[in-house]
């Protein structure tokens, strides 16, 4: 008897195929799970694929994916059940699903990507940059007409929306973390809650407020939309980003006497300063879309106008969205360009919020804090702490201020 | 303070008079009182704007309530008057003659829109957030979160432009009628029943809100998702539970409420999205949506498209009816971003979305 389970047990570690008794590592991913994967998917191409257009002659992509995506999950689990049984098959199942969720999310912004790149790059030429809509009609070739001035007037919109906003998000951010009080969490709130209305409540309110008293849209009314918009993004990352910086640093600021703004300014926000230039440019990265509060605003032009306090500006965004209306060949080509521009912008500040604040300056530091190479697949608020650390690291202090996240201690955390 | 620290300091350098070193104390006093009075205004300031935004909407549009009263939330008309005829003055307001404006198709256009929205977002955001942390190799999943985060910046303008482009007349020609066909005439389901459209309208509306809803939600999500004590985790599978165990018995208990929060999150920039509802929705006035393919509109939308006409009536009602409307979607979402912090705040800390409408 003994004897059996022992062999049954060596055939079961050689081979996972004996119907009981043997060790399931759902975690365990083999190549033959590859194999499996790949077999049961193109069985469930092959099968719906005859379904749907030999038999039935039912027709259109989507049906046919939604389908075979169908048809797959039936026929995974089926074969792990059959192989692995069924509390395997379960969890394959439902790993399955999961997947397919984290697909669906991903689907909408590959074709989006896909129909931006395919609609705008064959039309997008140098002049774009260098002209502007000036005398460009119905009648115009589609090469015609650029987007020069909608580019001067998002580059003064946003940079004015930054020069009037982002000292107030990290002043508040500060307030929210370094002193606190009974007034923080009310503050937290309606902060959080700004960060979910609507952007053109801004535009209205902007509105009502600029536009109407003065009688003129400007970029600068503009601007004030944006700074609202770019406030609780930018303040809610300089939270989280100050709430890394660990309580020591700022204990031996005190310890060596330093008052509460000194702290703050030469070792809590050059600590956090990485983490700062992320808030900062993911604030920057999604004011730069904003449409709704701008056709409040800044009304939108079709010539150059550089002076954002006087007259209707345009706007990168607001070009694409009054072009692409319009029925004249042109302005629909100089909407799509535009709106691959406005595309290429945004990624481009996301990729640059992310490198300036993880891995650029981490890897400077990554000598003194970690093993080479040990990072790379690391999330990105260990990467913060890396740096946040790694003048403590350099001091001399002992190695073990590297505390893992999990151990983060909520009775340390001055939000609650 | 100074008084304590002045006493403590003389007797160690008993040296020079403490005159230098008072004035330098004082000094330092003053400029701590300075910071935190400086970055008490700073930090107030949201809190003052936010109230001064609504206050100045809510007097902007104050001779639209004053008029339209109750009939704004109920009525279905969107009539601007005549701008020839004469101005008459019911309560005293300057409106044109057969002015009448009733806000019901907007607001159930707004509630519908999100609706569909979240029922589709919702389980693909919390399959996509337990994927990221659960599922996938580190080397998938973190450019996925880096995929994740540059969705929800994606300009809500190009969202718009590929919805009605490229999404709703995809849907309308191979997927809403199918979906008509299978539907029953039952009372709820008929409201599934053709004539299906051009694409333009709630239900490719939703889905576009759902697209720009699911990031935010999965970011959420997954931020709660990282902290659920990992020890919690790994003693459920020390018992022998699959990977699906765990996540159904052990995380997901863990931050069911977050996950309410994370979703009413969604909503709420669903509730709020304009332009690219302005630019799916059909934009229509006065009807309230048909079926689920018929075209509709939302508070915000009509905001946006209906700002240009509203200039030419010369008495500013058709602006003020516009504020009064932007009133009602401020107070909405500001309840419901208020609901969702509450909820999310006694999980754990909420994690920072990015993007918004």
């Amino acid at each position: 008897m003994k004897k059996k389970r022992r062999a049954e047990d060596t055939k079961n570690s050689e081979q996972a195929s004996g119907p009981q008794r043997r060790i399931v590592k759902t975690r365990d991913f083999k190549p033959i799970d590859v194999g499996l994967l790949t077999v049961t998917v193109v069985a469930a191409y092959s099968i719906v694929w005859i379904v749907f257009n030999q038999l039935t002659l039912l027709s259109g992509e989507p049906g046919l994916v939604i389908c075979t995506v169908g048809v797959f999950l039936a026929l995974y689990w089926f074969v792990n059940l059959q192989i692995y049984g069924r509390h395997m098959a379960v969890d394959r199942l439902l790993g399955g699903l999961v997947t397919l969720g984290a697909l669906c999310m991903m689907l909408p912004l590959v074709l989006l990507v896909y129909y931006v790149f395919a609609k705008g790059l064959p039309l997008l030429s140098l002049n774009r940059f260098t002209e502007t809509q000036a005398g460009v009609g119905p009648l115009s070739p589609i090469s015609k007409g650029g987007f020069l001035h909608a580019i001067v007037g998002t580059l003064e919109q946003v940079a004015l929306a930054a020069v009037m906003g982002i000292p107030i998000a990290i002043l508040t951010a500060v307030f929210l973390n370094e002193i606190g009080g009974r007034i923080a969490s009310s503050v937290r709130t309606v902060v959080t809650a700004m960060s979910g209305t609507p952007a053109i409540l801004a535009g209205v309110f902007i509105y009502s407020i600029w536009v109407l008293t003065v009688h003129d849209y400007s970029g600068f009314a503009a601007s004030l939309a944006l700074a609202i918009l770019l406030l609780p993004t930018v303040t809610r990352g300089t939270e989280e980003v100050l709430r890394i910086v660990h309580n020591d640093l700022r204990e031996a600021s005190m310890a060596l006497g330093a008052p509460d703004w000194r702290t703050v300014w030469s070792v809590v926000l050059p600590t956090a300063r990485s983490g700062l230039v992320t808030s900062i440019l993911l604030g920057i990265a999604v004011s730069i879309g904003e449409t709704a509060p701008l056709i409040m605003t800044v009304f939108g032009a079709q010539v150059m106008n550089a002076n954002p306090f006087k007259n209707p500006q345009a706007a990168l965004p607001l070009v694409v969205f009054q072009q692409i209306k319009l029925p004249s060949q042109s302005a629909v080509a100089l909407g799509f360009t535009c709106s691959l521009v406005l595309f290429i912008i945004v990624f481009t500040l996301f990729v640059l919020a992310r490198v300036l604040g993880s891995n650029w300056l981490q890897k400077a530091f990554r000598g003194r804090t970690k093993g080479p190479g040990e990072s790379s697949n690391e999330a990105i608020v260990e990467d913060l702490m890396a740096v946040a650390l790694a003048p403590a690291m350099s001091m001399g202090l002992p190695s073990d201020y590297e505390k893992p996240r999990d151990e983060y201690d909520p009775d340390e955390d001055t939000r609650t | 303070m100074s008084l304590v620290r002045t006493e403590a300091a003389s007797p160690s350098n008993p040296g020079p008079p403490s005159d230098s070193a008072s004035v330098r104390e004082r000094l330092r006093n003053a400029e701590t009182v300075l910071w935190h009075r400086g970055t008490f205004v700073a930090a107030v300031l949201p809190f003052l704007g936010l109230a001064f935004a609504i206050t100045v909407v809510a007097i902007k549009g104050w001779p639209a309530i004053l008029v339209n009263g109750t009939h704004f939330f109920t009525g279905s008309t969107w009539q601007p008057g005549s701008t020839y005829g004469s101005t008459v003055y019911p309560h005293g307001v300057a409106t044109p003659q057969g002015a009448s404006y009733g806000a019901w198709p907007l607001i159930l256009g707004t509630v519908q829109s999100s609706a569909i929205a979240l029922i589709l977002a919702v389980p693909i955001s919390i399959g996509a957030a337990i994927a990221l942390t659960e599922r996938l190799p580190r080397s998938i999943a973190r450019p996925a979160n880096f995929a994740v985060e540059l969705l929800a910046g994606i300009p809500s303008v190009l969202f718009g432009l590929w919805g009605i482009l490229t999404l709703g007349p995809l849907l309308a020609r191979d997927v809403y009628p199918h979906i008509a066909s299978i539907m029953p005439d039952v009372p709820v389901l008929n409201f599934f029943n053709s004539p299906t459209g051009h694409g333009e309208g709630l239900f490719t509306s939703g889905i576009v809100l759902a697209i720009m809803i699911v990031p935010i939600i999965t970011a959420t999500t997954v931020e709660l998702f990282r902290q659920v004590p990992s020890l919690n985790q790994e003693g459920a599978r020390a018992l022998g539970m699959t990977d699906a165990e765990v996540t159904h018995s052990v995380t997901i208990p863990w931050v069911r409420n977050g996950i309410i929060g994370a979703s009413i999150l969604g909503l709420a920039r669903a509730l709020g999205e304009t332009i690219a509802i302005a630019m799916i929705s059909g934009a229509i006035l006065g009807h309230t949506a048909q079926n689920i393919y018929s075209p509709m509109t939302t508070i915000a939308a009509t905001i946006v498209s209906q700002l240009d006409s509203s200039f030419t009536d010369a008495t500013g009602f058709a602006t003020a009816t516009l504020a009064e409307a932007a009133l009602v979607l401020a107070v909405i979402s500001v309840v419901v971003n208020v609901i969702a912090r509450f909820i999310v705040h006694r999980t754990g800390k909420l994690g920072g979305p990015v993007g918004r409408g």
